[in-house]
């Protein structure tokens, strides 16, 4: 009897081996070495053999586990490629005690990306310094983590000079990775970062003159531009030049734009207004704002306090939302919108379609001991994916509804200022009313009459150029 | 974003009075910033403290807005309904605001009590106490904010100078100085003077004159300057006042020229500001110099105008009167201007009123002579009055006379009441009249009062008064007196006149009206007017003037004494035909009153009774007693019941009885002495001629004219006698029923009753004869109970109808036969026994009645039924018996008999003992002596023969 299982088992090797040595080869280790972690690197480059990064994942992070002060390029190489394939976020729920024991580069840029999170920048750059080669795919990301310590330190000129380390490298990467869409575009979009980090640096440093030129470098074809349009706005607040500014900020208005999600753009379109003393005008962007958000906020935040952690719960929302199905609040389409646009949601949610595909190879081993056994690890990493995708979107949901209340505060205050600025004028002055104010045309503007040449159509070339024609009204 | 706090309290400060539509406007920016700022705190959970202090500033800052407004609606209320509305209810609103303000201090302190800026939080905190005017807190609150305030900040500064003013307000210039000292050397902002012309007031007032001066110049200075505050008028006014103080008015000159002012103007201002300091003698002096400086009239007359006031306050009439009577000259001119001309008006009518006041009160009682200087003071002020509202001259007028009343001054009071009652009229006002008149007719009742003034306004003013109120109380009296002056004046027409308005108006007043009538009378009468007093005479008979009686005797006597004169001297002379005469012409005459004729009648009767003319005298006596008044026949009573007596002597007797009769009549209803007599006369005549109805009419007549019961009662028996005789049982029946209950007359009542009874009886009507027969036995019952004495022949016959009952008994008795068989023969003996008892125990009841004749009669039938039964038993023999039962029962039988004739001749013996005993004298005592029924061989001899009455009397 012994002997007739063995050939079934054998025949079944047999037949599989075809398919996916590497699987077969990491089974048969794992067997013949009963599971002991230090074979683990084998296993685990059987596996890559087999672009199986998801299976392997528990391995690797079980010997990062079992292991310290492991100095071993191979294994740093195999955590590399498979940290590059999966995505960085299985590996940053890990301690830093764990990631301590590698010294991959991507570790490294782990660690770093964790430092920078608790806001211990000094440690973060440690992590950064010299530790991973110009040339290691984690290299353009490095330098931009790097960069932007840098500006948070204010040392804008060495922050400058990482950003444009990084846009070179990056640069020179993407011309590698021309086949490698998901790569690329993840290496495109580093790459736009680093260029609006230095006009950001500037703007950081006050030189806002300087930083006009500088976003001008984004072109405006790139993923990041029209969230950047509203630091440009900001910019042009900051020089004063509040047509522009609101100019800038209509630009939101355009249809193409109505995913993005950001609510300080009313913010600073009603700072901008009461900048230029156009005190209704500031009011009716504040009142608008109360009535597009106020209610509708609490509304999530109920839905939100309803559904508590349940990640799946999230997950689920985005990706039926993904597939077409709104919600019945308009802020959290929103919300959803602006999720699934987003290049971190995007790359999560490809890396879980990657660890799906490993789950299909593997059910080719049906039958086989071997085929339970990782699809459990699978799957339990997939959970763990899917988990980090809905704690994403969520985390990604209170974190705007909490910049939402932020916006709520400042545009209460933005109010305030206007009316006491109002009623300064009514002790300061005879009252006479406001008609008294001069021009005729500025009380019986209306919207459309806001702009210079805009006729009501968003022209995609135009887009972020239009230049308001407003009279300041201070005295 | 950061907010950048405002600091609201400048606003707070800043100005005090706005616009209304300012204020609505500030009123919509702060409900919006406070929604703002709620919103905001509430997304923030309450956690900073500057949100909070800035809700604390806007409610504050929203309170003292409204409260602004709400002073103004309140202000707006008429005073009157002002004093009677609920003041708290007009400030809710800024009040709830205030309470806001205050607890979000609060908390604040509460909940963040190292706040930074927590004096801005005591700063609101002393605001809102300042606002309930709770002025201890406030200040301790500012204290707080100065001390938790950095020394150079805003809200320090502003914090001493609201403690400051709160010092400068309650006159603790001390406690002042130091902090507006040190808060004006921080900062000069635009209210640096303000806060220096209070410091500069504070310097002043503790005597530092110098200082002061020299601070009011420096923010005299900076008040021209367009960063601050100006505040010129106010300084450069008080600075002379300063200088005033010091008795430099020539300083206070000079810096007016220094600084280019009208000099006359600004002393003008200088006075009216010394005037509300109380320092009236140097406000006097600088308006005499402000007038001195003027260099027009319009200048002038304004100087006058508050020099009025002036002298108005210091109640200095005479000087008060001098500007007035120049500014009075300019009003004639016509160079005032309409509030100028009610300046004046306001004070003419302000001095005259108060000096009419002073006129009027005690505290001049005693000074007579000031009392009309100001009392001539004041007529002046009204005579001003007079021209300047000279559609109200009359008011002016009335007040001028009222103050010459006041004075004494009564014939030019009276004078100008007189125009202003006029003047009243005219003008329809019925008040002023009213009162006018009233004076007029006070004054003209004073002594003081001259003829002339009275002889040419005394009738015309009563006439005005009776014309307005002809049937008042005072117009009661106006008649009398108007009558009087009339008649005084000879004006008897305008007296007859009055009479009848008197009349008219006081109607039920027959005394007053008689009185003027009597008057008039009398007047007429000294005039020796026949026929003024016919008409008056006729009057009063028409009934047009209700007189007194007393009057109108007088009056009616004062024609009698016309007609009678001639005719009494005749009859005082004794020639009682001329007399009878006369009187008969009087009684005749058309013209005669019907008093007279009463009289004349009377007469006749009294002349033909004095003559013995028994029958002229009756029907004299009728007439005149038909004529005469009740109180007329009462006065004569007596001689009507001579004539009565006359009559009955003279056998007149239905004569007698009818004068009688008519007397009572008419004296029915009074106290007369003789109505009894009368009554009594009257029916004994009448019966005496058998004229029983007549008598029934008298005895009933007698009930209406309260006759003594005794001699109602005997009229009516003496009347029941005579039915009786007359057989007229059922008139009698009706007389004697109301007696049936009188215990003095039932006894009277059982003859006539009996005889009814036995009349009815006879005639077969027998229920009533029963009815009658049981009344009379209960009527006996209650003699019996009442112990009244009964007459004897009435006792007798109740015994006989006592008697004839027990007769019955006897007939039954004898009814029943003795017959055999032995048990019939037993029963029937039975029965008779029984008969035997019944008739003892009957007789027992009318030997009681105590009748000697009843007394016989029922021991006669004892005796003669007890013999009778024992005859019968004895003589009794039973048929077909043998003899030896016979014998046997002839034996038995004689044991009944002989006790029963025993028993007999015992009730014999006690009739006997009783005939004697109780002297009883009957016909039928002879029957108990004659034992066997023979003749009686007895004879009463009376013993002595009658008396012949000797009519000869005593000799």
């Amino acid at each position: 009897m012994l002997n007739i299982r063995k050939l079934i088992l054998s025949t079944c090797l047999i037949n599989m081996f075809s398919l996916n040595a590497g699987l077969n080869d990491a089974w048969d280790l794992l067997r013949t070495t009963k599971g002991d972690p230090k074979y683990y690197p084998q296993v685990i480059a059987n596996f890559i053999e087999d672009e199986m990064y998801f299976t392997a994942m528990p391995y690797v992070k079980e010997y990062l586990t079992r292991f310290k002060n492991i100095r071993n390029q191979k294994v740093d190489a195999q955590i590399d490629k498979i940290v590059s394939e999966v995505g960085v976020r299985p590996f940053e729920i890990l301690s830093s005690n764990i990631l301590d024991n590698s010294r991959a580069p991507i570790i490294m840029y782990i660690l770093a990306k964790k430092n920078f999170r608790k806001k211990r920048y000094k440690q973060a750059l440690k992590y950064l310094n010299e530790t991973i080669p110009l040339n290691h795919p984690a290299k353009p990301f490095a330098l931009m983590l790097e960069a932007s310590i840098f500006s948070i330190l204010e040392r804008q000129k060495s922050a400058i000079a990482s950003y444009r380390r990084c846009v070179s490298v990056t640069k020179s990467m993407m011309s590698d990775n021309k086949n490698n869409p998901n790569r690329y575009r993840q290496l495109s979009l580093n790459h736009d970062y680093c260029v609006v980090g230095v006009a950001r640096a500037e703007f950081a440093a006050g030189k806002f003159e300087n930083a006009v030129s500088s976003y001008l470098d984004l072109p405006k074809d790139s993923f990041i531009w029209p969230e950047i349009l509203f630091e440009e706005a900001w910019n042009s607040f900051y020089l004063r030049d509040y047509n522009r500014a609101l100019g800038k900020l209509v630009t939101y208005k355009a249809p193409i734009l109505n995913f993005v999600f950001n609510p300080e753009i009313d913010v600073l379109r009603a700072m901008t207004y009461m900048e230029l003393c156009l005190w209704e005008d500031t009011k009716k962007v504040i009142n608008d704002f109360y009535d597009k958000f106020q209610s509708k906020s609490l509304k999530v935040k109920g839905f939100m306090d309803k559904h508590g952690k349940d990640y799946k719960y999230y997950y689920l929302l985005a990706k039926s939302f993904k597939a077409g199905k709104l919600s019945g609040n308009p802020l959290l389409n929103s919300l959803l919108r602006s999720i699934v646009k987003d290049s971190s949601y995007i790359e999560m949610m490809e890396s879980f379609e990657k660890g799906k595909q490993e789950i299909e190879k593997i059910k080719q081993l049906s039958g086989n001991r071997a085929s339970g056994i990782f699809t459990k690890n699978i799957k339990d990493s997939l959970l763990m994916q899917r988990d980090l995708i809905g704690a994403y979107v969520r985390k990604t949901i209170n974190t705007n509804l909490r910049h939402l209340d932020k916006n709520f505060e400042g545009m209460s205050y933005i109010k305030l200022e206007v009316l006491a600025r109002e009623k300064s004028q009514v002790y300061n002055t005879s009252y006479d009313g406001f008609r008294s104010r001069g021009d005729i045309k500025h009380l019986k503007r209306n919207e459309k009459q806001y702009f210079w040449d805009f006729r009501g159509e968003f022209w995609a070339d135009e887009l972020g150029d239009y230049v308001f024609s407003l009279k300041s009204e201070c005295k | 974003m950061k907010l950048k706090l405002f600091v609201l309290l400048f606003f707070i400060l800043a100005n005090s009075t706005f616009a209304d539509d300012r204020r609505d406007r500030l009123l919509s920016i702060i409900n919006e910033e406070l929604s703002e700022i709620s919103r905001l705190n509430k997304q923030i959970g309450s956690k900073k403290p500057d949100i909070l202090l800035r809700m604390a500033e806007l409610y504050l800052e929203k309170a003292r807005l409204q409260r602004e407004n709400e002073n103004q609606k309140y202000l707006r209320i008429d005073p009157a309904k002002r004093v009677r509305v609920k003041k708290s209810s007009y400030f809710t609103e800024s009040t709830k605001n205030f309470t806001n303000a205050q607890k979000t201090c609060y908390y604040l302190l509460k909940r963040f009590p190292r706040y930074k800026r927590r004096g801005y939080v005591y700063f609101v905190l002393a605001y809102n106490a300042k606002e309930f005017q709770q002025i201890n807190k406030a200040k301790q609150f500012f204290e707080k904010a100065i001390k938790t305030s950095s020394p150079n900040s805003d809200i320090n500064r502003k914090s001493k100078l609201a403690l400051a003013e709160i010092f400068f307000n309650m006159y603790r210039y001390d406690q002042a100085i130091p902090l507006y000292e040190s808060a004006l050397k921080l900062k000069k902002d635009k209210w640096w003077t303000k806060d220096a012309f209070n410091l500069a007031w504070c310097y002043f007032r503790i005597g530092k004159k110098y200082k002061a001066i020299s601070l009011m110049k420096q923010a005299n200075a900076l008040s021209a300057e367009p960063e601050y505050v100006d505040l010129r008028d106010s300084i450069q006014r008080d600075l002379a006042y300063f200088y005033a103080d010091m008795g430099k008015v020539d300083e206070a000159v000079g810096f007016y020229k220094d600084n280019d002012r009208n000099v006359s103007k600004s002393l003008l201002g200088v006075g009216k500001h010394l005037m509300s300091k109380g320092k009236n003698k140097e406000a006097e002096r600088a308006l005499l110099k402000a007038f001195s400086t003027a260099g027009d009239e319009q200048q002038k007359l304004k100087v006058d105008e508050t020099l009025l006031t002036l002298y108005e306050d210091t109640l200095n009439y005479d000087k008060h009167y001098k500007v007035t009577e120049r500014m009075f000259s300019y009003y004639k001119k016509g160079m005032l201007r309409k509030e100028q001309k009610e300046n004046l008006l306001y004070h003419v009518k302000k001095m005259s009123a108060s000096l009419q006041k002073q006129v009027a009160g005690k505290t001049y009682a005693r000074l007579p002579e000031v009392r009309k200087r100001k009392a001539a003071l004041a007529v002046s002020y009204f005579a001003m009055s007079e021209t300047l509202i000279p559609n109200k001259k009359y008011v002016a007028e009335f007040h001028a006379a009222e103050t010459n009343y006041a004075v004494g001054l009564y014939d030019q009071a009276v004078e100008k009441y007189d125009s202003a009652y006029k003047g009243a009229r005219a003008a329809n006002d019925k008040k002023i009249a009213g009162v006018s008149l009233n004076g007029l007719l006070a004054s003209l009742g004073k002594r003081g009062i001259s003829k002339e003034t009275n002889d040419r306004y005394l009738i015309s003013s009563f006439e005005y008064y009776l014309e307005v109120n002809p049937n008042d109380k005072r117009a009661y009296r106006i008649y009398q007196r108007l009558f009087s002056a009339y008649l005084e004046k000879g004006e008897i027409n305008n007296a007859e006149k009055l009479t009848y308005r008197f009349k008219k108006y006081f109607p039920k007043d027959h005394k007053t009206a008689e009185v003027m009538v009597a008057e008039i009378i009398d007047h007429y009468n000294e005039n020796k007017n026949k026929a003024g007093i016919k008409a008056w005479v006729g009057r009063i008979n028409r009934g047009d003037f209700k007189v007194s009686k007393k009057f109108a005797e007088k009056v009616q006597l004062l024609l009698l004494s016309l007609q009678f004169e001639n005719v009494q001297k005749f009859s005082s002379t004794g020639d009682k035909v001329q007399a009878l005469r006369g009187y008969h012409q009087i009684f005749k005459s058309k013209d005669s009153t019907k008093r007279a004729q009463r009289n004349a009648a009377y007469n006749i009767a009294v002349l033909y009774y004095e003559l013995g003319d028994a029958n002229n005298m009756y029907n004299w006596g009728i007439t005149s007693v038909k004529k005469m008044t009740i109180d007329e026949i009462l006065k004569f009573e007596n001689s009507f019941v001579l004539f009565g007596n006359e009559l009955f002597y003279q056998n007149e007797t239905d004569k007698s009885a009818n004068i009688n009769f008519i007397s009572l009549s008419k004296l029915c209803k009074t106290k007369a002495k003789n109505k009894n007599s009368f009554a009594k006369n009257a029916v004994v005549l009448y019966l005496s001629d058998g004229k029983v109805n007549d008598a029934i009419d008298v005895y009933k007549k007698m009930d209406q004219c309260g006759i003594s019961n005794k001699i109602r009662r005997e009229a009516a028996l003496d009347i029941i006698d005579e039915l009786k005789n007359q057989k007229r049982w059922d008139t009698l029946l009706k007389i004697a029923k109301p007696l049936e209950n009188d215990r003095n007359a039932i006894a009277s009542l059982i003859v006539p009753y009996y005889e009814v009874s036995r009349a009815y009886k006879g005639i077969g009507q027998l229920s009533k004869s029963v009815n009658l027969d049981k009344k009379i036995w209960s009527m006996y019952q209650s003699i019996e109970r009442n112990k009244v004495e009964l007459p004897l022949d009435a006792l007798d016959i109740l015994v006989e109808v006592k008697l004839n009952t027990l007769e019955k008994y006897e007939y039954r008795l004898n009814n029943v036969r003795l017959s055999f068989p032995e048990k019939r023969f037993n029963q029937s003996l039975k029965t008779k026994f029984k008969y035997l008892d019944d008739i003892v125990s009957k007789a027992l009841e009318i030997f009681k009645m105590g009748s000697g004749k009843g007394i016989v009669a029922t021991y006669q039938l004892l005796i003669r039924t007890h013999q009778n039964v024992a005859s019968e038993i004895e003589n009794f023999t039973p048929d077909k018996k043998p003899k030896g039962y016979i014998a046997s029962f002839k034996s038995q039988m004689n044991s009944l008999v002989g006790p029963l004739r025993q028993k007999a001749e015992q009730y014999r013996q006690e009739a006997i003992n009783k005939v004697y005993k109780e002297e009883i004298l009957t016909y039928e005592n002879y029957k108990l002596f004659n034992l066997y029924n023979e003749d009686l061989p007895l004879e009463f001899i009376p013993l002595r023969t009658g008396i012949l009455m000797d009519k000869g009397g005593r000799r």
